[in-house]
């Protein structure tokens, strides 16, 4: 296809796709590749340096960083990826709708989800916390809240220009039924900018879970979390500095990649650069 | 291009310059100017304020009520009760002058100090004595010590006005070392009666330090009480303490000079710390870890399976991981060396046999386990990985157990209501004689330090004849009664001494960590503290 022919071209969406095909794969198959059990202590032997049999060296629990490391992904994914999902469905229906109704209940509708970016992320993530305590289950409802508003403005703005246009006024003049018409042509004319979106948020979202497993309120103890990883490895920079390192370069790798493709995808998706619309 | 590169590079440069300039402000507020107006030939050399990081935020100062060694600390500077411990681990005296003992055993006479006063300026008289233990008693308070002073008080009568006279309701051998307890204040009752009895809102008492404000959250500021019964202290006009909960950034606010002194040093930072002699570590070993079980929750009111637990702890795990190895480990009963005449016998009771646990648990009726939830801190990381050990030693039997971690005041809250499965708790035993295990054994009400539900006849009849019985011969005996028991029902599981560590630089003097269990009373010696300026 025309389009997978021009992904393959970019070299920012090959690049991620270098980087996120080895996580991806890790995120579903860490658990066969660890050497040990991520919640396994073995208290006798804290903080050592990487050897054969802990390739990364273990924590002060004695637990195998490289086993926690290729654990710790899941949760970072879980909440991203589901999360992002959450805001993307609801987000888009929302603007979709108040975008095709238009007038006051549009904007009343868009008003009302506006509220929601108000609230700083980290904070209405630790007031979530703190009323309804830690984990993945409500960090990935607070990822869901936070990003709905983002979906909504894009797929509001998009589907008011869109509305507009030709083959829309056809169809209504055809007597087609609204909700063919909001998901059939609407919809599809307005993917391209909610794809970008969602790599966005997947980004800010991975950002949100690690942040918050740092300062301890996100992922809990035993269960790993690259972020939560990070925290705990602050104590014991001077002692071994690769434990704090690895989980950070992971991280940092993950982030940027899921930027790139962002990027790349908004290069791919440009209406300038594209042939048919 | 190449101008382009040149502004770049200054740009980077200039906004370099800025964040250093920026990170230097703001830091000590520790370096005072020497005062040349203080009244001793030696003031000239001391600086004026010195900066203390402190690892928790005091949810409350109530002085009646124990929240935690960090929170004393404030506490001894701005309350002071009829005596007290002395660095040297010796009884001193504070408010009272001194005391007699009649030969009845039950009447102890207090003399107070002529020039004792209250922070307000007003004296302190026998009047406020009487108030103030009637105030612990007054249930609206909630002192961590209610349940013991009800148990030795008959009456207080005020002889004259600087003359108050306790009769207890019988013998007490350890009567005098509840009066040294940091929370056995002196407040004025004219203060309180027109204060709504809030002391939280309205601090006033009669240490070496006034409250000078309370940002919550940030920082404590106390100032110099200048009629504080002992003439020249205290040595520094005004401490700061600046709330600061992680332990890394504390440590580093100690190695930056921003923080003066610091408390609960951990043990991987002590040790580089020791290393370097711009430094000061104080250690005193008298801690232990322990964890205090809910008996009125499912499985847990079995003795059986409390037994199970203690089996199956990995202690010297925990003293690995949470430790960096120094510590010991507790099999027996936590006792300080020949305290009240022991000597060693159930040093050994249990043993690390996770088989024997899986029996016990079997015997019990749980060949399957259960699920529970331990309750730690995520405040202060050693808490945080004994619950974590514990955990991953109660999995090896079977048992399924769920972590939380709250800061620290959430911790003492709950923990005073018995709020909790198991508790993950690090603690002194606040008295140097046997007795201390009173305040934590002995069946009544839920309070911060018992094992909510547990309640035994025997503990609690071996506890009133140690207490009551003044010969010492005798008193052994019974204790080690006492302890066989304990150890048997098994309502705390004791893992580890562990060290309590302060860190000062090399130029602060005075301070002392107090030796043993006493090192929860160490704030007494902030008014001999200094910093060489």
């Amino acid at each position: 296809m025309n389009t997978i022919k021009r992904c393959l071209q970019n070299k920012k969406f090959v690049f991620s796709l270098i980087i996120l095909l080895p996580m991806i794969f890790i995120a579903l198959f860490g658990s066969s590749i660890a050497p040990h059990d991520p919640l396994e202590m073995h208290t006798t032997n804290t903080l050592a340096a990487a050897s054969v049999q802990f390739p990364m060296g273990t924590d002060e629990y004695g637990r195998c960083i490289f086993s926690r490391l290729l654990y710790g992904i899941r949760p970072s994914l879980t909440v991203s990826l589901v999360g992002t999902l959450g805001a993307f469905l609801i987000g888009s229906f929302c603007g979709l709708v108040a975008g095709y109704i238009g007038g006051k209940a549009g904007n009343a509708i868009m008003r009302t989800v506006e509220t929601i970016l108000c609230f700083p992320a980290i904070l209405l993530a630790m007031m979530v916390v703190c009323l309804f305590g830690a984990g993945v289950r409500n960090l990935t409802i607070v990822v869901v809240i936070l990003y709905i508003p983002h979906f909504a403005r894009i797929a509001n703005s998009s589907t008011i220009k869109v509305k507009k246009m030709e083959y829309v006024e056809n169809d209504i003049s055809v007597g087609q039924t609204t909700p063919k018409i909001l998901i059939g042509t609407i919809f599809r004319n307005i993917f391209s900018p909610l794809i970008i979106q969602i790599s966005l948020t997947i980004s800010s979202a991975i950002l949100l879970e690690s942040g918050l497993s740092f300062l301890g309120l996100g992922v809990q103890p035993p269960e790993p979390s690259w972020g939560q990883m990070i925290g705990d490895a602050k104590a014991y920079l001077s002692v071994n500095m690769m434990y704090m390192l690895w989980p950070a370069l992971f991280l940092c790798l993950t982030i940027l990649a899921v930027n790139l493709m962002g990027d790349a995808l908004r290069d791919i998706f440009d209406p300038k650069l594209q042939d048919s619309f | 291009m190449k101008s382009k590169l040149w502004v770049k590079l200054a740009a980077g440069v200039l906004s370099a310059a800025m964040v250093i300039s920026m990170g230097g402000c703001g830091s000590s507020t520790s370096s005072g100017t020497a005062s040349g107006a203080g009244s001793s030939a030696a003031a000239a050399n001391k600086a004026d304020s010195l900066t203390i990081g402190l690892s928790a935020d005091p949810s409350t100062l109530e002085p009646m009520v124990q929240s935690g060694q960090a929170v004393r600390l404030i506490k001894m500077c701005m309350y002071r009760g009829l005596l007290a411990y002395e660095s040297d681990g010796s009884i001193g005296n504070e408010i009272a002058e001194s005391y007699e003992v009649a030969d009845d055993n039950v009447t102890y006479t207090f003399h107070i100090r002529p020039n004792a006063k209250f922070q307000d300026g007003s004296d302190i008289t026998a009047e406020d004595v009487k108030f103030s233990f009637e105030r612990q008693l007054d249930a609206s308070v909630s002192a961590t010590f209610r349940s013991d002073f009800a148990n030795m008080l008959d009456h207080i009568d005020v002889v004259d006005t600087k003359t108050v006279k306790f009769v207890l309701k019988q013998p007490c051998a350890p009567f005098i070392d509840y009066l040294t307890l940091p929370e056995a204040v002196i407040v004025s009752k004219a203060w309180c009666n027109s204060h709504n009895n809030d002391l939280n809102a309205n601090p006033m008492g009669s240490g070496p330090y006034t409250l000078g404000s309370w940002d919550k959250g940030r920082q404590i500021t106390l100032k110099a009480f200048d009629g504080f019964y002992k003439a020249g202290k205290p040595e520094t006009k005004e401490l700061d303490f600046v709330v600061t909960t992680d332990n890394t950034t504390r440590v580093n606010s100690l190695k930056s000079g921003e923080a003066d002194l610091i408390d609960y040093v951990g043990a991987n930072d002590a040790t580089a710390l020791e290393k370097d002699s711009n430094y000061t570590v104080d250690v005193s070993e008298g801690p232990f870890m322990c964890l205090q079980i809910n008996c009125t929750k499912g499985p847990l009111a079995d003795p059986k399976v409390r037994q199970a637990i203690a089996y199956a702890v990995n202690r010297q795990g925990v003293i690995d991981t949470a430790f960096m190895g120094r510590g010991t480990a507790m099999y027996g009963f936590p006792t300080i060396d020949g305290q009240n005449g022991y000597d060693g016998k159930y040093d050994n009771y249990f043993q690390y046999n996770p088989d024997k646990a899986k029996e016990l648990l079997k015997e019990a009726g749980y060949a399957n386990g259960f699920d529970v939830k331990i309750l730690s801190t995520s405040t202060y990381d050693f808490h945080k990985q004994t619950a974590l050990v514990v955990q991953d030693s109660l999995k090896a039997i079977g048992i399924n157990a769920e972590v939380e971690l709250p800061d620290w005041s959430t911790r003492i809250q709950r923990s005073n209501t018995g709020d909790y499965d198991i508790l993950v708790s690090g603690t002194a035993g606040n008295i140097v004689d046997m007795d201390w295990c009173t305040n934590y054994f002995q069946s009544g009400d839920t309070r911060m330090n018992s094992a909510p539900g547990f309640s035994d006849a025997t503990v609690d009849s071996l506890l009133k004849q140690g207490r009551e019985t003044l010969d010492s011969t005798k008193r052994a005996a019974i204790y080690d009664q006492f302890r066989e028991k304990i150890l048997e029902l098994s309502p705390f599981v004791f893992i580890n001494y562990r060290e309590q560590i302060f860190a000062t630089s090399a130029d602060v003097k005075g301070f002392v960590n107090l030796p043993g269990i006493l090192t929860y009373n160490s704030g007494i010696t902030l008014e001999d503290t200094y910093k060489a300026a």
